[in-house]
């Protein structure tokens, strides 16, 4: 039942702030990585190719999806995580010991470290989703936002397994490629794209003062989606090349749906102020949309840009998706903290200088625009990375310099006696 | 019309209103932004007197919860949207742009926030701990203060 967000049940700022510095940490690893392999790599399969990939989606990605939940869950569900003090900092050792360890496997072809990689970082996905689905149940909520969440950690479930399994692969014990492309398809048209939306039924509303996402959209696109990732598994294990198909056009087609609601709610927003947030939130769909045409046409036409297609999806979707909803989320939140704690002095608009959030954003659209050049010069990825790296750097430091303000202003805390 | 939709409707009002006043502040019209600001704090705060004065006690007081369950919490955040309050009147008056701007963030998330608690939660308590008075609950509603 309802219990709200007293400060007590709210996770203190500390957490979500270590996700997110932790995974701009490994954005800098992930630039500096790309700038060392780049120029040795042609394929998908090559082992620094999965190590930097992984950097970048569980050392980036994941990082800022748990701290974001542990923040955000008992907003939008008025229940609070148990225990969560102490069960971040798990999942957060866990996550990290199991990144550097899988990466470490991969870029020495390391039996061991691989094993090591692969248990942690299960163990970690797997008890975030067993204290996030618990988080969920005790709600005693089940609306169409509710349904979407469980919908996103059932296919994160699937996705670990089928990731677990493919890097039993990597010893023989099964066809690889098949249980990574069922992996690849649960985390990203599942656990992530569902995530993404049902945080954007909220979000977008919300911050922008726009109309709800249509109903039909909330209670049914996460089944459609599901239904869609379990033909796409059947027919890649049974190799039934039209499923197959079918599976994977329709799949992008609801990204697709989505993304065109998404510009439309954006477009009919009533806070018409363009800020940035607003800007990176198009570029996003707009590169959701092309990413999607490109599978399908790559499909259809049987060619090989499986790095296009993952560079637009990855770093040209979601990335500036992310990117804009720190820069909401991370003021509001040092704001929300400081207020809480009946520090009123502390403003919104001091917390990440908006010169500087601006700065590094134009640096990412900069590198992304090089990176569109590298098919016609392949040594521009050096200069792109050199760029994101900057980028990246500048990311921390705004994230640092909202810690800092926190710090500052927190000490004007008054304690009643 | 439940408590429910009468107090979501007041929410989107109040929304319509911050908008309003910031649109008319991207266009550099100061006295317009200060006026349609002004409603929209007037019209805020005589929601949440509505909530303190007369709907929290009647919910605190026929579904046993007391005053420190989660009508406590929405006491605490109408005082968070208070303080933001002062700061906004300053930043209007001194037609300050981008400070109003920032300012109005930091309310619009905070309210948001806010009024989704409340609507998902809240209200549908008060329709169902208050559903055999809601006709003259929302008739008062309609004329608080007036």
């Amino acid at each position: 039942m309802f219990q709200g967000l007293t400060l007590e049940q709210a996770p203190p700022y500390i957490i979500p702030i270590k996700f997110y510095l932790t995974a701009v940490l490994y954005l800098i690893a992930f630039s500096i990585m790309t700038f060392t392999y780049a120029l040795h790599v042609s394929s998908r399969y090559e082992y620094e190719v999965i190590a930097i990939t992984h950097i970048f989606t569980i050392g980036f990605i994941a990082h800022i999806m748990f701290g974001s939940l542990f923040q955000m869950l008992p907003v939008m569900l008025s229940t609070a995580y148990t225990n969560v003090v102490k069960n971040a900092k798990t999942i957060h050792i866990f996550l990290n010991i199991g990144i550097i360890a899988f990466v470490i496997g991969f870029l020495l072809n390391s039996t061991p470290f691989l094993y090591l990689g692969g248990i942690l970082l299960a163990l970690s996905f797997l008890y975030f989703c067993f204290l996030s689905l618990k988080t969920i149940f005790l709600s005693e909520a089940f609306n169409a936002l509710v349904q979407n969440f469980v919908a996103s950690f059932v296919a994160l479930l699937i996705a670990v397994v089928f990731g677990f399994t493919a890097l039993l692969g990597h010893f023989g014990f099964v066809d690889t490629i098949k249980y990574g492309n069922i992996h690849i398809a649960f985390m990203l048209f599942g656990w992530v794209f569902i995530l993404i939306i049902s945080v954007s039924y909220k979000i977008i509303p919300m911050f922008f003062v726009a109309k709800e996402f249509p109903s039909f959209l909330q209670k049914r696109l996460y089944i459609i989606q599901l239904i869609l990732l379990f033909l796409f598994a059947y027919a890649q294990m049974q190799e039934e090349s039209l499923l197959l198909l079918a599976s994977k056009i329709l799949l992008s087609s609801s990204v697709i749906i989505f993304a065109i609601f998404s510009i439309k709610r954006l477009k009919q927003r009533k806070r018409a102020r363009k800020d940035i947030s607003v800007t990176l939130w198009y570029f996003a769909m707009g590169n959701a949309i092309l990413t999607s045409l490109l599978f399908i046409f790559a499909n259809l036409l049987h060619v090989n840009i499986s790095f296009y297609i993952g560079f637009f999806a990855l770093f040209g979707t979601i990335y500036p998706l992310i990117n804009a909803m720190l820069y909401k989320i991370i003021p509001f939140l040092t704001w929300f903290h400081l207020s809480s704690n009946m520090v009123f002095d502390a403003e919104m608009g001091n917390v990440i200088a908006k010169k500087n959030m601006t700065m590094q954003i134009n640096l990412y659209f900069f590198s992304f625009f090089l990176f569109l050049f590298v098919p016609f010069l392949h040594s521009f990825i050096l200069l792109a990375t050199i760029v994101f790296l900057f980028s990246s750097l500048l990311l921390f430091v705004n994230i640092i310099h909202a810690k800092k303000y926190y710090n500052e202003y927190i000490k004007k805390k008054v304690v009643f006696e | 019309m439940t408590i429910k939709d009468f107090m979501t409707n007041m929410h989107r009002e109040c929304d319509h209103l911050l908008t309003q006043a910031e649109d008319f502040l991207d266009n550099g019209k100061f006295d317009e932004a200060l006026a349609k600001y002004i409603a929209f704090k007037n019209e805020t705060l005589h929601h949440f007197t509505m909530e303190e004065e007369y709907l929290f006690p009647m919910l605190e007081e026929k579904s046993g919860m007391g005053s420190q369950g989660p009508t406590n919490v929405m006491r605490m955040e109408h005082a968070q949207a208070k303080s933001l309050f002062e700061k906004m009147d300053e930043a209007y008056k001194a037609k300050e742009k981008d400070r109003a701007f920032s300012l109005g963030e930091s309310m619009n998330i905070l309210l948001q926030q806010h009024n989704l608690k409340e609507e998902q939660m809240l209200y549908t308590m008060m329709n169902s701990a208050l559903a055999e008075d809601a006709e003259e609950i929302v008739t008062k509603l309609q004329n608080y203060g007036h």
